[in-house]
């Protein structure tokens, strides 16, 4: 008798290659996003060749495998699909296509690809578990501020992702780490053998099971590190505008729970501060006092709050490292900076609601429309633009960001 | 300090890699085939003994002591080494790098008259290794957290 789960996820398999197929009739503003569809395709072609290899003869575990993986795969693949098909959508936008992938070539490499799209929750995000699409760059905006030019700079945040991924880093820091670990622990080890009784501190990083106990203490630091080098990049890439936009999306949020992978807020906003500082750059007054912290695990959670504050420590001991680390990457990178003459240049011409022209970079564009978004009423010279200030800016910078990329377009092709 | 990085430095395949169960399953099944006479060429298993002879190549420190290996694939490979009872699992870090490596051995060159307890223990690894593999994923899709620092 066929093993019916088998058949089953056969089945499904065969639903997501049908759908993939239906994806590719849309109209794609840009090649990218097909592409991507390719990989997926040949990813789920591997796994129907695969769940056809196994017969009735095959082992009952052997089946369960086979399914069970592609199983994993079409559950995942709802997710990145969508993602595809909203990046064909018009509230995207598009202007920021050319710029942001040029920024990401000039970091990651001329094969890099890039897909823009949004997503229906309220946060940045980029995904996490597709290494089979390598050398794509996925950037999503909640979908209703996916066509707000002033969050851009968060792209340089998602942009990080890829940037840690592609320079090796969690190879070069899960070494200092993991000591860092050890030390806090050992430092600390009343705290820790009241939660995890009756290991030894000679154990700690010798005995497979004692391991265990604390590499979630490693995994969130690690992943703490990686989001702070994010928002560095981000930082680096598109200076102020990133503390605004950073503060626009993320300032509101006041009550939930913490979430392991980042810092909690208030530290986050004063190591933006710290770093913004060491690169040379203006904070606006009180910067991190417009961020709070949202709750940490509470007293029932003792484990997972003294693992958490080891992992706190063990990010806070390579901080300083990656801020470093990020700098000599965009130096080394060629990426043009964003220059206060050029921002000042810039928000003169959107004062005349006239799109500028000869911008060095993206940064410069959208520090000045921060910058303009910022300043007291009366920013416009005629009176009348200044009634609906944010719509009227918004269409400015969105059209000097074209006129920028069809400068960039026209140098590269003269 | 730590050293600026380059982007040619490259990663291979990370544990949360959605090919990585895949090429599990595919050695998986090269070796139920193998156990029923049928002719093998063994490709995913080379593959994914590359990936495990990546993956332990260069911890710092010798034997128990081993360390600055990714602690998720020791965490998994650890577990599946475990589950599949290999040689009677594993007590030590330093036992994790020591089955890992010989398994990566046996997986990269599959002897020609291999027994049929020998594929039979490799099977047995390469399911392991599947299903540690998409347990780990699955719990990175729980683990995203519904917060504005969802990525």
């Amino acid at each position: 008798m066929p093993n019916f789960v088998l058949q089953t996820v056969r089945s499904q398999v065969q639903s997501v290659l049908q759908e993939i197929d239906r994806l590719e009739g849309s109209e794609f503003p840009y090649q990218h996003a097909k592409d991507g569809l390719d990989e997926l395709r040949d990813v789920f072609r591997d796994h129907e060749t695969t769940l056809s290899l196994v017969t009735d003869q095959s082992k009952p575990d052997t089946i369960e495998a086979a399914y069970k993986t592609a199983f994993s795969s079409v559950k995942g693949s709802l997710d990145i699909l969508g993602f595809i098909l909203r990046s064909t959508n018009v509230r995207n936008a598009f202007e920021v296509y050319g710029p942001l992938l040029r920024l990401s070539r000039q970091i990651l490499g001329p094969t890099t690809k890039l897909i823009i799209s949004s997503e229906w929750n309220f946060s940045p995000f980029t995904f996490i578990g597709y290494e089979h699409l390598p050398d794509f760059v996925l950037i999503g905006f909640p979908a209703t501020e996916s066509s707000n030019p002033f969050l851009v700079p968060l792209a340089g945040h998602e942009l990080g992702h890829s940037v840690w991924n592609a320079f090796a880093c969690d190879t070069k820091y899960r070494k200092p780490i993991e000591e860092k670990i050890i030390e806090e622990i050992k430092s600390r080890w009343l705290e820790y053998d009241s939660v995890f009784p009756g290991r030894k501190p000679t154990e700690l990083n010798t005995d497979f099971f004692v391991k265990q106990t604390w590499i979630p203490a490693w995994n969130w630091a690690m992943r703490q590190s990686e989001e702070v080098f994010c928002d560095f990049l981000g930082l680096r890439l598109f200076a102020e505008s990133y503390l605004h936009a950073s503060a626009y999306l993320m300032a509101p949020w006041r009550e939930g729970r913490r979430s392991f992978q980042y810092p909690n807020g208030t530290e986050r906003s004063q190591i933006l501060v710290s770093a913004a500082q060491a690169y040379g750059m203006n904070v606006p007054p009180d910067y991190a006092g417009m961020f709070s912290d949202v709750a940490e695990p509470q007293d029932d959670q003792r484990q997972a709050k003294f693992l958490l504050s080891i992992a706190d420590e063990a990010r806070r001991s390579v901080t300083s490292d990656l801020m470093s680390q990020v700098d000599q990457i965009v130096s080394s990178s060629g990426v043009m900076y964003r220059t206060s003459q050029d921002v000042e240049r810039c928000k003169d011409n959107f004062k005349m609601m006239v799109p500028s022209q000869n911008v060095a970079c993206l940064a410069t564009i959208i520090n000045a429309a921060w910058e303009a978004l910022l300043s007291p009423p009366g920013f416009f010279k005629n009176p009348q633009h200044d009634e609906r200030r944010d719509a009227n800016l918004t269409e400015i910078v969105l059209k000097s960001i074209e006129v920028h990329e069809i400068e960039q377009k026209l140098a590269s092709h003269p | 300090m730590i050293n600026v990085m380059t982007a040619s430095s490259r990663c291979s395949l990370r544990t949360s890699d959605p090919r990585l169960p895949l090429m599990a399953t595919k050695a998986a099944i090269e070796f139920d085939n193998a156990l029923q006479g049928k002719v093998v060429d063994f490709q995913s298993a080379k593959r994914l003994g590359i990936f495990l002879k990546e993956s332990f190549a260069s911890p710092i420190g010798a034997g128990a002591e081993a360390f600055g290996l990714d602690l998720t694939t020791v965490d998994i490979v650890g577990q599946a080494i475990n589950d599949s009872k290999w040689r009677g699992g594993i007590k030590t870090v330093g036992d994790v790098v020591e089955r890992a490596s010989e398994i990566a051995g046996n997986l990269d060159c599959v002897p020609e008259n291999e027994d049929q307890a020998g594929l039979e223990q490799l099977r047995v690894f390469c399911i392991a290794l599947c299903n540690s593999l998409v347990g780990y994923r699955e719990s990175l899709q729980d683990y995203r957290p519904s917060s504005p620092y969802r990525r």
